[in-house]
């Protein structure tokens, strides 16, 4: 963990920055009495406000300076008189961590002299202070307070918070309820106050040991309710995991359960909250020590020689070197921040944006330059170049054209050799979760498409109407009436959306504005179709769409999405789809969502939907489930990996599947009738490989590795899409016995022959060479 | 067993006879039920938390009350009080005082005895130090407070709405990153610093005066006096902002980001929406919410910083005042000081509450 921490902090130079500051200001603290050259008291009355005097003359030295005026403490530096800095000199004598007795420091110019003036001129790195103390000295010793009491709040506070909040979240029910009532006590009162009156509790007369313990005690207190409420979150969504569910059954006591199998699970959040919340506990303490409430002479901490040395603003005009230790105080604040921001970066990497690559944007579809064209603010915005498709739009039909599939005529939707790629951070290569699809969608017909999740078929709808998320590009063509859609600019593809291409979605609880009733929802919609219609007439409409729907609840209109069920939103979704007239509606898998029984009502009333809608709706149709699939489209996709593994007539294909993949899909899918006791459901191994994913480069099959029949050249190559008309399957397949020659087929097929092929084949394609082997 | 079922029913229907008509209210008229119960909620928290109060004095060493008798002594100037010390004062007199100022009591019957004095009589008692009314103390102050919290609060708001919304479109140019991290830079920036900072500013330009109230009151010229104020709280007023802009912008930013993912966006979109209502009318409106909860928070930091920022530029507000007394120790004025405050801010979350019900419709019926 640590070791992978570090290697993701190489590009993040602040972070490093960060990171290495902290370390060192800890070991300056821990070797205090070796790192500042003289105790924290030891006083120079001759050299008070002594200006700093470090500097580099052939060799470090520290220089001389002579008093001009004792009132105003003004100097005056003496050329060419110079005492050597000697680095791990001896110096004066003191013991390390009060044990171990030592003479060298960091840096010196040799031990005080008994009395002051005597021995070598003393270096002050930092100036000296109103007794002629050495600032430098003084911040080292005071960090000593400063940076530790952030730790140990910390530790205390985050212990309260992981007790309190472990036991809240994982016990529930009272003992829950009675800790986040009283945690939330601590955070009504804002902090300072709640601080400032504790501190007024206790009296003042504690010598700087007692203040320190009372100071941490006081801050872990005040703390401690914030992470509570984190912990308990967490232990709450936690408990109900199975492997928690398992120990309890182990009869594992429930603390152990917490510290050894929760605790683990958030400990990455907890860092998180300890980098940040450490520079917020040094600052309480240095505002409660500024204000005089905190540490006071003659113990040091940061906010104490603050406090000293700036409260007189004067002073800090003529002597501006005692403003050092508020660099450090800052530089210590900055660096945790920072750093807790790119551990939560680290651990946390969905927050963080992907970066636009420019190169994928498409114009004017999202973001603000959209936003301004469409008003017409931000008229001279760098135009980016429009994306070439990469297959060149000539008339003639394009290479990928499958077969079968005429162009133009009765043809409403045509998208040839589409790509789709995502841009994810820290890859060079963007993922492509569409490969080299092509499919059309007639006039009227349910063309559906089926695929696990991640195959790529999301990406290739969203893709139709320009809706893919901002990181994702499209290449290739996407034709709907002959026009180019692909690479339009945001107002074209506007003018498609909802008027001519309707989607309805996955998840209807989320696919509608929480705070936007219903009834509204559909003025906006129509709205935007007809400008100028009327509240009335327009409800009218509304009326009318739900009706179409199945939905005779116009009086529900006011109501908001949250009051209504599943089933009654989808229903709705489809009616704002339909409200500006679409042809073509693209349901993304409307039915995932819903329990059987709506989901049977959802698909018959798309099929009427589709034969009653004047015109002909046609529909795409993304499922997961290919019964459901099979049962309600005209034709079907079967998609894997970004790829269309097989397409064809929906019963031909259901009824005689040919590729292994859709095969399993079909074996997966319980039968009517089956039971349970006749044997294991065929589930499709999961043995993704661990690069995963499509377009990682990988040349071969991207259903190989989870193919049963997979040869070694499957991992090699891709067998390109090719079509199976009656008769010519055998040709496909190399005479010889496939199965002891496994890997040889690609010298009996050369691809002249596959491409001879595919002009004549059918309507049915196929991307498996080897399947009709394994019949 | 069936004791327990039966004592169950028959409170579930004793329940039901007392809530019934609560129920039916709620079910009439649910906005108003929600903020009766919100003020009923508040009134009880803060009930509570004077009990918490008056309970921690009681926890603390001792001295307390002999301070207040010593101050007590003191400032009643009676003859030999000034000489009076731990040694002068016979246990006998400590025990009267304590009976007169009712401390020998529990603290609990000291917080009703509060409480009645407070609510009936409407008397926070009086200042152990100035001898003057705690109320007025308070009353003179705390206006000041307020308007300074509010104007940032505004200001915050205001600012680090439009940016916000503006770098979430922008998420992932370069200037969206060069503004997330100064951001995030403010955001790290401590507060008491950076007042110290704008107090040297001030000092060393003169540009700016070092306080941050006028030396004249309204009342004496209010033209003049607007224009002072405006002048000597600026720069306190800019730390206040820097301060609190960095995590709000980012907050909005990232909220924005959330709800332009959200399903329903592209919902919106694939129905032709154009993309400033998208923006607008919906992502925005959304993101309206987190942020309401949220100012009750900030402005509990809002105090806070105040606190600091009244005390280093002098200003006259209830932050000073709070923090002279407990240097003074004038517990009388701490306490009142105290929940006072917490009055005040758990007001502003119950009207945060509030305002979130009647931007969300969830909220409003009860779900969620």
């Amino acid at each position: 963990m640590m070791g992978k921490f570090f290697v993701w902090l190489k590009d993040r130079p602040l972070g490093r920055i960060s990171l290495a500051l902290i370390i060192l200001l800890y070991l300056m603290m821990i070797f205090a009495e070796f790192a500042a050259p003289y105790p924290p008291a030891a006083a120079f009355p001759s050299k008070t406000y002594h200006p700093p005097n470090f500097r580099f003359n052939r060799g470090f030295k520290a220089q001389e300076a002579r008093v001009i005026n004792t009132v105003s403490w003004k100097y005056t530096r003496i050329k060419d008189h110079y005492e050597h800095v000697r680095f791990f000199a001896k110096g004066d004598p003191y013991k390390l961590w009060g044990i171990i007795p030592m003479e060298r420091h960091l840096f010196t110019t040799g031990p005080r002299g008994a009395e002051d003036g005597e021995g070598p001129y003393p270096v002050f790195l930092m100036g000296a202070d109103g007794l002629g103390r050495d600032l430098f000295s003084r911040i080292v010793y005071g960090s000593r307070i400063s940076l530790t009491i952030g730790f140990i709040a910390t530790a205390i506070s985050l212990a309260l918070a992981v007790l309190f909040g472990g036991i809240a979240g994982y016990s529930g029910g009272a003992a829950d309820w009675g800790i986040m009532r009283f945690a939330e006590f601590f955070m009504l009162i804002p902090g300072l106050y709640l601080i400032l009156f504790l501190r007024s509790l206790l009296s003042t007369g504690m010598d700087s040991g007692q203040t320190y313990m009372m100071i941490t005690i006081i801050l872990s207190l005040v703390g401690w309710p914030g992470s509570a409420r984190t912990v308990r979150g967490m232990v709450h969504a936690i408990k109900r995991e199975e492997f928690v569910q398992n120990a309890q059954l182990e009869m594992i006591p429930a603390p152990a359960i917490v510290l050894s199998y929760i605790i683990p699970q958030i400990a990455s959040l907890l860092i998180v909250s300890v980098a940040l919340s450490i520079p917020g506990f040094i600052m309480t303490e240095t505002t409660l020590s500024y204000l005089g409430l905190g540490i006071a002479d003659p113990a040091v901490s940061w906010g104490s020689l603050i406090k000293r040395d700036i409260t007189t603003l004067a002073n800090l005009r003529q002597y501006p070197w005692l403003l050092q230790p508020v660099w450090f105080l800052l530089a210590v604040t900055l660096a945790f921040n920072f750093l807790g921001d790119c551990l939560r970066d680290f651990f946390d990497p969905y927050h963080t944006v992907f970066p636009a690559r420019a190169a994928f944007r498409k114009p004017g579809r999202f973001g603000i330059k959209g936003l301004f064209r469409v008003k017409g603010l931000f008229r001279r915005a760098r135009e980016e170049t429009p994306q070439t498709p990469e297959t060149p739009l000539t008339e003639e039909a394009p290479p990928e054209a499958p077969p079968g599939a005429a162009s133009g005529g009765d043809a409403l939707l045509e998208v040839r050799g589409l790509h789709v790629r995502f841009s994810v951070r820290g890859e060079a290569a963007p993922r492509e979760a569409v490969r080299d699809l092509s499919f059309t969608v007639r006039r009227g017909e349910i063309l559906g498409i089926v695929g696990e999740s991640g195959s790529g078929k999301t990406a290739a709808t969203q893709a139709v109407p320009g809706l893919l998320p901002a990181n994702a590009g499209a290449s290739g063509s996407i034709r709907y009436e002959g026009k180019e859609l692909l690479g339009a600019d945001g107002e074209t593809l506007r003018s498609y959306r909802g008027k001519k291409i309707g989607m309805i979605f996955q998840e209807p609880g989320r696919s509608y504005d929480p705070l936007q009733s219903v009834g509204k929802a559909f003025l906006e919609t129509l709205r935007n179709g007809e400008p100028d219609i009327s509240a009335e007439a327009a409800r009218e409409k509304t009326r009318t769409l739900l009706a179409e729907v199945g939905l005779d609840q116009g009086e529900r209109l006011s109501n908001f999405p949250h009051q209504f069920s599943g089933g009654q939103l989808q229903r709705i979704g489809i009616a704002l789809a339909l409200a500006q007239g679409c042809e073509l509606l693209v349901a993304d898998e409307p039915t995932t969502a819903l329990d059987v029984t709506i989901q049977k009502q959802i698909v018959e009333l798309l099929r009427s939907l589709q034969k009653s809608r004047a015109g002909g709706l046609s529909v795409i149709f993304i499922s997961h489930d290919i019964e459901l699939v099979a049962d309600i489209s005209s034709r079907i996709i079967v998609m894997y990996g970004g790829m269309v593994m097989e397409s064809g007539p929906a019963r031909e294909l259901a009824a005689s599947p040919r590729h292994p993949y859709t095969r399993a899909l079909l074996a997966a899918s319980p039968a009517p009738g089956s039971r349970y006791t006749d044997g294991p459901l065929n589930v499709i191994p999961a043995a993704k490989p661990a690069k995963g994913g499509p377009g990682d480069g990988a040349s071969g099959c991207p259903f190989a590795p989870r193919c049963p029949r997979a040869l070694p050249v499957c991992f090699t190559r891709l067998p390109p899409l090719a079509g199976t008309g009656k008769g010519r399957e055998r040709s496909l397949l190399h005479e010889r016995n496939p199965l002891r020659e496994r890997g040889s087929f690609h010298e009996h097929n050369s691809l002249r022959e596959y491409s001879s092929l595919r002009e004549r084949s059918s309507l049915h394609e196929l991307r498996c060479n080897n399947a009709e082997a394994f019949r | 067993m069936d004791f327990f079922a039966a004592v169950g029913r028959k409170t579930a229907a004793a329940a039901r006879t007392v809530f019934g008509p609560f129920y039916r209210l709620k079910k009439k008229f649910p906005l108003v039920s929600y903020i009766a119960g919100r003020a009923v909620t508040m009134a009880l928290m803060l009930f509570v938390l004077g009990f918490a109060v008056f309970g921690l004095m009681e926890l603390a060493p001792g001295d307390i009350v002999d301070q207040i008798m010593m101050r007590q002594l003191f400032n009643e100037g009676r003859p030999g009080g000034a000489a009076v010390n731990d040694e002068g004062l016979s246990e006998e007199q400590l025990a009267a005082q304590r009976k007169a100022l009712g401390l020998d009591q529990p603290f609990y019957v000291q917080y009703l005895t509060w409480l009645n004095r407070v609510f009936v009589h409407g008397d926070l008692g009086r200042s152990l130090i100035s001898r003057a009314p705690v109320s007025f103390l308070i009353s003179s102050r705390l206006l000041n407070s307020v308007v300074l919290n509010i104007i940032s609060l505004v200001l915050i708001t205001a600012a680090s709405f439009v940016l916000g919304v503006y770098f979430s479109a922008k998420a992932g140019t370069k200037l969206d990153l060069a503004v997330t991290f100064f951001a995030l830079a403010l955001h790290a920036f401590p507060g008491i610093l950076l007042l110290i900072l704008l107090q040297l500013f001030a000092l060393v330009s003169c540009l700016f005066p070092v306080t941050a109230y006028p030396p004249f009151p309204f009342s004496e010229a209010p033209a003049p006096f607007v224009f002072s104020y405006a002048h000597h709280i600026f720069l306190p007023l800019l730390a206040a902002f820097l301060g609190g802009i960095g995590g709000t912008l980012r907050m909005i930013r990232a909220t924005m980001l959330d709800q332009l993912g959200q399903p329903y966006i592209t919902s919106l979109r694939s129905r032709g929406i154009r993309e400033w209502r998208v923006y607008f009318h919906h992502a925005f409106r959304n993101t309206l919410n987190p942020y309401i909860t949220g100012s009750a928070n900030l402005l509990a930091g809002l105090f806070s910083g105040s606190l600091i920022l009244e005390i280093i530029f002098a200003y006259p507000g209830i932050g000073r005042l709070m923090y002279e007394a407990v240097m003074q120790e004038d517990i009388n004025l701490v306490l009142a000081n105290l929940m006072f405050i917490s009055a005040l801010v758990l007001a502003g979350m119950t009207l945060a509450d509030i305002a979130l019900a009647l931007v969300d419709p969830r909220i409003r019926y009860g779900k969620e």
